[in-house]
């Protein structure tokens, strides 16, 4: 069950996205309902936060209200932290990029074409519950970094191996679409992570999950996209 | 004969010399004035016992007149004065060579054919010195590199300075002829020569930095001009269709006060709809970059992102925040930056839709840049891009990222992600500690 929330200021475009939600929920048949919708983000804020359910948003960005969708955004994500969040948005002054680093927004909609607007919706509700349905069917182990306060999360099973840098204060993330190189230390890493991961190496500790060969002549390990990392006979014997 | 007169005649030819070597041209006043001043100096030389204070005396000399005299090569003077010294003996040494050679004695021969001997050799010794001068002249005038740099010849001229000192004195250390004094002479000579070429080497890189970083200035200034042109037609546009604008609401005004329906929805669908197309399209943004305070870095992003608009690229700029400062070099971040935006065109061009978006975020304890590009059919295999050697275009290197990661591996306050996702592929960097 997700509840669908709406904050837009325009009582004729509000009127037009709730009408799409509307119909997308009874053609898809999910498994959602609109909870509210509304032109003060006050009142969204209020619902949301005695309410226990996850919810999905579609907020405006400029609301000629004390307060944008950007600061709305980050307020609800503190009552309601795995929700989806779409801004509804006419300017592409502030791009996409913008949205998905602060809030972590999933998508946009802009609404200067009803058409495509319409499309959009369809498929960020439909997305938001594929994303709802698999987060709550496992439960699923990240690893999160920390640089000043950002946090970045990544799900254990995406993690291929890290390496060490040149650096050695530095740690190499290698992951199936995704690298980052950020400071850490190794030794640190093993601790913190579960026993999925092995020191194989000197320098790499390995994801087991995602080994898709190891290689003993060579002593390499070759994992599911295709990346080799090294192995030491010393080490070998952990995975 | 007169031992001061007798200093006349090799004086004449070592001021010869330094007067034909002479960086610059060196008039018959300054010549005249050259020999006085030589002579002067060379004048204690036979009332001392010990020669070598005397010819020190004359080498200060010629360094002092390089100081004083054509002021605007100083440091060329002393080196050139210094080579015009060395190479003076030379040749005396060589002609003295030469009459040995012939077994020719001038205290013996007749004077005729030694005032002969002696006018041949002055004139030997100027054509020779003639000719080297004019080498050396045509060399000084195309100079290049690090010769440009005054601090250098300022050293080359200390070590040769030293190079006569250490010639001229080594029998003056005590006890020289011993063992014990020629290892301490030679001690002595291999520290002076390693702390000269410790200086020279360490002055060298300085200067060399310094180059590179005027370089960077000036291409910095370069592109912040043509940013600068860039807004400046981005303001005529909208002059232009602020002009535009009156007119037609004028004309709409008219064909309000008609009544004339048909007309006005005509109007409006010809002439008032297609300028919407003209707001959105043709601006790059280019605006928020204002927000960029280091202007190395707000200079070359305009250019690389005026480049990619010119290339027919879709660009989105997003610098919503005031962002004052970058926690590290800024040559460095540029070097990073330009290889990323390079990269983020090219691959973009080959995309259906080409996009390249460039987001720069202030947080509250680190600034994060975001550079974007939608990719083509070509899928790069994400832990292939940073190898050296590695690359998706032909013709190409392959060391673009290979070099950003070099660049980025010291510093530890910097978090690089690169990523891939649905057809985008980002670079991100988070760098700590910007605001101080």
């Amino acid at each position: 069950m997700l509840h669908i929330y709406v904050c837009e200021d325009d009582a004729a475009q509000r009127e037009a996205v709730v009408q799409i939600i509307h119909n997308t929920v009874l053609m898809e048949e999910l498994d959602m309902q609109l909870a509210l919708d509304t032109a003060d983000p006050h009142e969204l804020l209020e619902a949301v936060r005695n309410s226990r359910v996850t919810g999905i948003y579609f907020l405006d960005i400029d609301l000629k209200c004390d307060m944008n969708g950007m600061q709305l955004a980050r307020q609800i994500r503190k009552f309601d932290p795995r929700c989806f969040i779409i801004f509804i948005t006419a300017h592409s002054e502030l791009s996409y990029m913008t949205f998905q680093y602060q809030v972590e927004a999933m998508d946009f909609v802009l609404k200067d074409n009803p058409a495509e607007a319409k499309v959009k919706i369809r498929e960020c509700l439909l997305h938001a519950w594929e994303r709802h349905t698999l987060q709550t069917n496992k439960v699923c182990k990240t690893y999160t970094i920390r640089i000043g306060e950002r946090k970045i999360s990544v799900d254990y099973q995406d993690i291929l191996f890290f390496e060490t840098s040149g650096n050695i204060h530095k740690v190499v993330l290698h992951a199936k679409d995704r690298q980052i190189e950020f400071s850490g230390m190794m030794k640190d890493l093993e601790n913190t992570l579960d026993d999925s991961f092995v020191r194989c190496h000197r320098s790499f500790l390995v994801n087991r999950n995602n080994i898709k060969e190891v290689d003993t002549k060579t002593r390499t390990i070759c994992f599911v996209n295709g990346e080799t990392c090294l192995m030491s006979t010393r080490m070998m014997k952990g995975i | 004969m007169n031992p001061h007169l007798s200093l006349l005649y090799p004086f004449f030819l070592f001021a010869v010399t330094i007067c034909n070597v002479w960086p610059q041209k060196m008039g018959f006043k300054g010549f005249a004035a050259l020999y006085a001043l030589v002579l002067l100096a060379a004048f204690p030389i036979p009332l001392l016992t010990f020669r070598q204070y005397g010819l020190f005396c004359v080498l200060l000399t010629v360094c002092l007149y390089g100081l004083v005299a054509y002021r605007d090569t100083r440091p060329e003077n002393i080196c050139m004065g210094l080579f015009g010294c060395v190479f003076a003996v030379i040749l005396d040494n060589v002609f003295s060579g030469l009459r040995h050679l012939f077994s020719f004695d001038p205290s013996q021969a007749d004077p005729g054919v030694v005032i002969c001997a002696a006018v041949l050799q002055v004139i030997l010794h100027y054509i020779i010195t003639l000719l080297c001068g004019k080498a050396i002249r045509r060399g000084l005038r195309n100079r290049k590199g690090v010769l440009q740099i005054r601090q250098v010849w300022y050293l080359i001229d200390a070590a040769l300075l030293l190079f006569l000192i250490v010639f001229f004195f080594h029998t003056g250390v005590r006890g020289a002829a011993s063992a014990a004094g020629r290892i301490y002479y030679n001690a002595l000579l291999f520290a002076g020569y390693f702390l000269v070429a410790v200086f020279l080497s360490l002055s060298m890189f300085r200067a060399y930095r310094e180059k590179t970083l005027t370089e960077t200035r000036q291409r910095a200034f370069q592109d912040l001009q043509d940013y600068t042109r860039n807004l400046e037609a981005m303001y005529d546009g909208l002059r232009s269709f602020k002009h535009d604008y009156i007119n037609i609401l004028a004309s709409l005004s008219g064909y309000i006060e008609n009544g004339d329906m048909a007309k006005l929805r005509d109007f409006f669908e010809e002439k008032i709809l297609p300028t919407k197309h003209l707001i959105t399209q043709g601006d790059c943004k280019l605006n928020q970059l204002g927000n960029i305070e280091v202007l190395e870095i707000k200079s070359l992003l305009s250019a690389k992102m005026i480049h990619a608009h010119e290339m027919g690229i879709d660009v989105t700029i997003a610098v919503p925040d005031r962002i004052s400062c970058f926690a590290m070099d800024t040559v460095d971040l540029a070097r990073i930056l330009g290889i990323f935006l390079d990269n983020a065109v090219e691959a973009a061009m080959e995309a259906a839709h080409p996009e390249v978006g460039l987001t720069i975020l202030q947080n509250p304890d680190t600034v994060a840049i975001m550079i974007s590009n939608s990719l083509g059919n070509s899928d790069p295999e994400l832990h292939k891009l940073k190898q050296q050697g590695f690359t998706t275009k032909q013709g190409h290197a392959g060391i673009g990222l290979a070099n950003a990661q070099k660049i980025i591996c010291p510093y530890d306050n910097i978090l690089w992600e690169t990523a891939r996702q649905e057809g985008c592929f980002t670079q991100c960097l988070e760098i700590a500690g910007g605001k101080e």
